[in-house]
């Protein structure tokens, strides 16, 4: 039987504990990706990585990092959502009820991309039959268990799966 | 009930904590003491010459500051005879401003102690201040708790995302330190 493939999505607090590519942290993550295989980031995800007012300073390592990785061809950016698709814009309000309850504010306060992981994650289980299973690596709780309710809804049930990437890096 | 003796005393509390927040030197002493009489868990307390090797004090400035604590009643003297050894005091002072009460917490002092050693610390005092730190521990006690994350942070207060979550991810490992060492 094939094996069914697994799909790593990366949120910005990975990048952010693993730092500047002299960190030991990012040379293990890039030691894992040759083995396990690289990660795809959400568009707004790249954003935030490399889209920093040049002023905040230590924000310069990690934006060369996440540049570096994509060069090297283990992250790669996954643009493109259809939001038309209704399970993925489903999914995304799923997620932003969630986040607005776990984080005491109100839905109005949650902005649609704030669930960009959730949109990334079913629709690359939308497009690929093969593959088997989603993991979220994120440092944010709240949108990571809001993903994996928010897959459930649309009927993707133990298709998403939260990784808290303190966990995996440390 | 509150006296006005206790006004009084409550005040100059409050202004020798300002003092250890402005005084990145002063923090260090001060956590220098509060981390290693729980790690000891002696007694005795840590002594002036022990802080002035450990952190690279001149010892002159070592007994300034370990007065002005002791004064404050930051940190206790410890023993009958020299060497004396001293203990921290836990911090806790309540401020309220506009109904809403604020902490100024061991945390936040380790954190303004560790100005000097690490940069993600330093360039948030330098853009947002002391009280930028204050507010950010607040917003990092609950990502601890998983119920915050960086891009409302970012939003609310009106930094980068990045920026958010790097702060976020220092403090937290201060948290996390403060935890375990209450266990």
């Amino acid at each position: 039987m094939k094996t069914r493939e697994i799909v790593r999505v990366a949120d910005t607090g990975l990048f952010v504990a693993c730092g500047s590519t002299e960190n030991e942290k990012f040379r293990a993550l890039r030691r894992d990706a040759n083995r396990e295989g690289g990660f795809v980031i959400p568009e707004r995800v790249h954003e935030e990585l490399v889209g920093t007012p040049e002023e905040y300073d230590p924000a310069q390592g990690i934006t060369a990092s996440v540049d570096q990785s994509m060069e090297e061809g283990w992250v790669e950016m996954y643009g493109g959502i259809d939001y038309t698709n209704p399970k993925v814009s489903g999914a995304m309000d799923v997620t932003r009820r969630y986040i607005a309850d776990v984080t005491d504010r109100s839905e109005h306060d949650i902005e649609k991309a704030d669930a960009a992981l959730s949109a990334v994650a079913v629709q690359i289980l939308e497009e690929g039959e093969d593959v088997g299973l989603v993991e979220l690596y994120t440092t944010d709780k709240p949108a990571g268990e809001g993903c994996v309710k928010a897959a459930e809804a649309v009927g993707y049930e133990a298709k998403v799966e939260f990784v808290y990437a303190f966990d995996y890096v440390d | 009930m509150p006296t006005q003796k206790n006004a009084g005393s409550a005040v100059r509390d409050m202004l020798s904590i300002a003092d250890v927040l402005n005084n990145p030197d002063m923090a260090r002493v001060y956590a220098y003491v509060a981390k290693t009489a729980e790690e000891e868990t002696s007694e005795e307390g840590v002594t002036v010459e022990e802080i002035t090797n450990e952190l690279d004090i001149p010892q002159a400035t070592a007994y300034d500051y370990v007065g002005r604590l002791a004064d404050a009643s930051l940190v206790s003297k410890q023993g009958e005879a020299r060497p004396y050894g001293y203990t921290a005091e836990e911090v806790n002072l309540k401020l309220t401003k506009d109904g809403n009460e604020y902490t100024v917490s061991p945390e936040l002092i380790d954190a303004v102690s560790r100005r000097g050693e690490n940069r993600n610390i330093d360039a948030y005092i330098d853009r947002h201040g002391v009280g930028g730190v204050a507010t950010a521990l607040e917003y990092a006690e609950r990502y601890v708790d998983s119920e915050m994350n960086h891009r409302l942070m970012a939003r609310e207060l009106d930094v980068s995302p990045i920026e958010a979550e790097t702060i976020l991810q220092e403090l937290r490992k201060i948290i996390l330190e403060h935890l375990q060492k209450h266990e």
